[in-house]
């Protein structure tokens, strides 16, 4: 058997829209990959530790309150204390300035409302694959 | 309605249209592939009599303010007043919060509605671990009394009615507003307003749940049974469809969950001792208007509908106005786009004409920035003109319930009532709803409506003007957004800090104690919080001795 | 660096008990099923420690009920490895792999390992790589390894050739359980949980079932039928410290070394069925050819079965 693309989503924070999170999830499993989902209100933490536990080849994060600064920063800095390389991306309601530093600072790949399913399964996979 | 022979008539012309009329400009313009409601029912070319063959004016329709309210729950709708234009606001601390209150109400915002910080809303002070990052951000952070007291300076709570955006917490802040009120000298039968309150919408969309259901359900009894004696003015509860429709439902599963919701707490509050004619009248609901105009206005007319047959014969209310079915609505956020936002204002203001001509008694209408961040001034000003426009120029109110007699109309109501109906009976065959939603049902058939309607954008079948057609060429110029500083969050810490440091401990620790006992013991916890929040204990203290009681939800999730 | 340096690398990593290389062992056993024999064969070998199952149908509780029992253990300093198997898609391959958030009361917690596993075309509640992460597992050096089948229902009988100790949950609001009681998944199990006691129905539920397991006569005096309440944090305890009695009795007896000849048993026959299942599906030559092999293996097999016949 092939080996199958392991996708972690995570909601970080207290937001619990979890929409985004749960039509990406399917459309990553339809397109083929393993999700884990934590489900909502995880701390950055958490999501580092089932990423780990899971050896998810990659995190996707989605984060509707605006707390996305915050809560990237943190999660990134754990990956980068334990050295570990997963890359992760960021889904949600993000002010297009937001978006060069995010990537600046270790985000992969920032979705923002309207993109389409599609996409976002190609990348996931581009970059896990490119890895 | 109809007379055989006329319908008879009616039927054969219309085939003989369809037959010399109708084929012949198809084969030259060939129509679109596929008209659907979002419930996936088809809509025909043309509506005529025989689609309303089976409506009974005095069963299904009556008058305005009668039995089944169909038409709209007051005798005289906009005539007489216009539905409460309430705008939803509320960020950083309660100082910023305070002064864009005062702003709205000089620009003619007839009722406050506060949105509450994440941490507020969960019950964790601004101090908590998990309140990091989040302080002020998608509403008002407030940790205790102190910042209620602020919130609301200079605001007369005898005068203006303040709706509150609070479920999980809804006891706690629902104090609050009370004692600030008592500092006003403002007794609590003079407030008007609105808490949420509404728990089980929380655990199927929204997700700021604290404690199981049970024991959730129990403190909504508990609320009840307070207001009702002490609040006459004050609606107890919102029972809330906005949230079910964004989180990707269909105008069929909005109106049967929300019902079904309200079916759970009526049946709750009876069971424990209290009179549904009594506190049928401080329920109220709050549905979303969506895109679609013409499904929208039918689903709030079969909502209302619906509402009144429920509570008329499932639960024996005698009492007309408890059986009434009033709601707040607003716009879709859901719809609104990052692509051209200036868009959003038409889409806003067709979702607002919806929701008036389906007999709304309160609206908010959504900023056309939305999908980029918190609205600025501008924007939100922009979203009340919108609805002043409608109220006073467009003319659209002068005339009760406009669309009644429109064959789509009242086709589309008929078959909304029926179909959530549908849903209703399989709850109740599952076990009522707090089994549907431990059990993920309600999620998942929520969540297969937003799949498919998400996949339908992607194939172009669903356009979306900006986003799938019609985009811009080049860069667009980016919008401006209001950011929330860092400094918000630290200023609230240090305010909490000094709080804790000033208040009397003593004072704080005896009623916590008390309150614990009465949690216990299965008493109303209501008097014990107000007694709490009264001494300044904080709203994360107080959530978290509950939390220590009742345990924490654990979702289900079937995707 | 080349893949055996990296690979040795991760063994090094993984015998000094880090986390990461623990789950990227078991992604590689579980994406090389060929080699996975090979990569074990690397790994120390431990002693053998009680593997427990829990299985039941849909809606039952197991997640919540397996994570009370957990965090039960792992504060008494037991270190536990847990294994949650949801379906894979027979359309995509992909899988949603939801129970961790019904868990989420142990991820937090340092003696815990929960691994999400999909079951990747395996139709008896597993997944066929199984016995490969449960040996991974076992030589990571878990006190008890907790295994949570997929929970689809009636053909979920996998399980019994894999753990030691098997619960059955059940809870009493369900119409799949009398199901279970026709389709004889009832005698797969050695203790019988009955979820949600809080409910109405749950009194009259564990007396049937008890009747039920009395009018089978075997001499499994280790059955045991439990009540608890997930909600009310009810009846964990006992479950608990059952799970070690039935253990010492399982050594005591024998039965745990038939158990583990049945699972090795098993464990054969999956995974000579995974390799004449590639070989059949990627044979291109003539069918006869293929014809003639098949009866001259099974010729010599029925040989061999006469030769076993006694």
């Amino acid at each position: 058997m092939s080996r199958r693309i392991r996708v972690v989503i995570g909601k970080p924070g207290l937001d619990g829209h979890d929409r985004g999170a749960k039509v990406v999830s399917r459309a990553l499993r339809d397109a083929g990959m393993e999700v884990i989902y934590t489900g909502i209100r995880q701390t950055p933490s958490e999501i580092v530790n089932t990423a780990i536990q899971e050896d998810a080849d990659i995190i996707g994060l989605s984060i509707l309150s605006g707390a996305h600064m915050k809560l990237c920063e943190k999660l990134l800095k754990l990956l980068k204390e334990k050295d570990i390389n997963i890359p992760v991306f960021l889904g949600g309601i993000i002010p297009e300035d937001d978006i060069p530093v995010l990537k600046e600072i270790g985000i992969k790949e920032v979705f923002t409302p309207g993109t389409s399913l599609e996409l976002i399964n190609n990348k996931v996979k581009e970059i896990v694959l490119g890895e | 309605m109809f007379r055989d022979e006329e319908l008879k008539k009616i039927k054969d012309e219309r085939e003989l249209w369809h037959e010399k009329v109708v084929k012949k400009a198809i084969e030259r313009f060939p129509e679109r592939k596929e008209f659907k409601t979002t419930y996936g029912d088809e809509i025909k070319r043309v509506y005529t009599p025989e689609d309303i063959e089976d409506l009974n004016y005095s069963e299904d329709l009556g008058f305005p303010g009668q039995y089944p309210f169909t038409r709209g729950v007051q005798p005289t709708m906009y005539r007489g007043r216009f539905w409460t234009m309430r705008q939803y606001a509320g960020f950083a601390s309660a100082e910023e919060s305070n002064e864009r209150y005062k702003y709205l109400l000089s620009q003619g915002t007839m009722g406050l509605s506060v949105a509450f910080d994440l941490p507020t809303q969960i019950g964790y002070d601004s101090d908590d671990e998990m309140s990091e990052g989040e302080v002020g951000k998608v509403g008002v952070a407030i940790d205790s009394l102190a910042d209620m007291e602020i919130l609301f300076n200079e605001i007369p709570l005898d005068k203006v009615s303040v709706s509150m955006t609070i479920n999980s917490t809804a006891s706690v802040l629902l104090s609050m507003l009370i004692a600030v009120a008592e500092k006003q000298g403002v007794s609590p039968d003079k407030i008007r307003g609105t808490i949420q309150n509404d728990i089980l919408k929380e655990y199927i969309a929204r997700g700021t749940y604290v404690f199981p259901p049970k024991p959730s359900m129990k403190i909504i009894d508990d609320i009840f049974e307070y207001g009702s004696k002490n609040l006459p003015k004050f609606n107890l509860i919102s029972i809330s469809g906005y949230h079910i429709r964004e989180a990707g439902a269909n105008a069929v599963q909005e109106v049967a969950f929300t019902l079904a919701d309200g079916i759970a707490y009526v049946e709750s509050a009876i069971k424990a001792g209290l009179d549904p004619n009594v506190f049928g009248k401080n329920l109220s609901f709050f549905f979303n208007a969506h895109n679609n105009f013409i499904e929208e206005i039918a689903k709030f007319r079969a909502a209302r509908k619906l509402w009144a047959k429920i509570m008329k014969e499932r639960f024996g209310v005698t009492d007309k106005k408890a059986m009434a079915l009033k709601f707040h609505t607003q716009t879709a956020g859901s719809t609104l786009t990052a692509q051209q936002p200036q868009n959003n204002i038409v889409r806003v203001a067709l979702q607002a004409l919806s929701a008036v001509m389906g007999g709304t008694q309160s609206l908010h209408t959504n900023s056309f920035d939305e999908a980029l961040g918190l609205p600025t001034q501008k924007s939100a000003t922009i979203a009340l003109k919108t609805q002043q426009i409608i109220a006073y120029e467009s003319g659209v109110t002068e005339t009760i319930d406009p669309f009644a007699g429109s064959y789509v109309v009242e086709r589309l109501t008929k078959d909304i009532e029926k179909k959530a109906m549908e849903y209703i009976n399989k709850i109740d065959e599952m076990g009522g709803m707090v089994k549907a939603i431990e059990e993920g049902y309600v999620q998942k058939e929520i969540l297969n409506s937003a799949y498919d309607a998400q996949l339908k954008i992607e194939k172009n079948e669903s356009i979306i003007v900006g986003v799938n057609k019609f985009q811009l060429e080049g860069e667009e110029e980016p919008s401006e957004v209001l950011k929330i500083k860092k400094e918000v969050e630290e200023r609230q810490v240090a305010k909490l800090k000094k709080l804790r440091e000033t208040r009397d401990n003593e004072a704080v620790n005896k009623a916590l104690e008390e309150l614990k006992k009465a949690a216990l013991n299965n008493e109303n916890v209501m008097p014990y919080i107000l007694n709490a929040v009264k001494v300044y204990a904080t709203l994360g203290e107080i959530t978290n001795l509950l939390r220590d009681i009742y345990g924490e939800y654990n979702e289900s999730v079937l995707i | 660096m080349s893949w055996e340096n990296k690979f040795n690398s991760i063994i090094e990593k993984f015998k000094s008990g880090e986390i990461y290389a623990l789950a990227k062992m078991v992604s590689l056993v579980e994406d090389n099923p060929d080699y996975a024999w090979e990569i074990i064969s690397k790994l120390p070998k431990k002693e053998h420690k009680q593997i427990i199952g829990i299985t039941g149908s849909p809606g039952a509780g197991k997640s919540t009920l397996t994570s009370k029992l957990v965090e039960k253990l792992a504060k008494k300093g037991e270190k536990i490895g847990v294994i949650a198997v949801d379906p894979s898609s027979s359309f995509s391959g992909g899988a949603f792999l939801g129970d961790r958030i019904r868990m989420r009361n142990i991820t937090k917690s340092q003696n815990v390992y929960i691994r999400s596993v999909a079951s990747r075309g395996s139709v008896g509640g597993l997944c066929d790589s199984i016995f490969d992460i449960v040996d991974v597992m076992e030589s990571f050096g878990f006190d008890k390894i907790i295994i949570e089948t997929v929970g689809a229902g009636q053909t979920e009988i996998e399980i019994v050739f894999v753990a030691d100790t098997i619960l059955l949950v059940m809870s009493p609001d369900s119409g799949d359980e009398i199901q279970m009681f026709k389709a004889g998944i009832m005698e797969i199990a050695d203790g019988y949980v009955v979820n949600k006691t809080d409910l109405p129905e749950a009194n009259g539920f564990m007396t049937q079932l008890k009747n039920t397991l009395m009018l089978e006569v075997e001499s499994k005096s280790t059955r045991r039928v439990f009540g608890t309440s997930s909600v009310l944090n009810m009846g964990i305890e006992d479950i608990v410290s059952w799970f070690d009695e039935h253990y010492n009795s399982l050594i005591n007896t024998g039965e745990l070394n038939d158990r583990q000849i049945r699972r090795n048993k098993r464990r054969i026959r999956s995974n000579l069925l995974r390799i004449l299942d590639k070989v059949v599906y990627n044979y291109d030559g003539k069918i006869e050819d293929l014809e003639f092999a098949k009866e001259k293996i099974l010729r010599e097999l029925c040989k061999e079965e006469n030769n076993y016949e006694k």
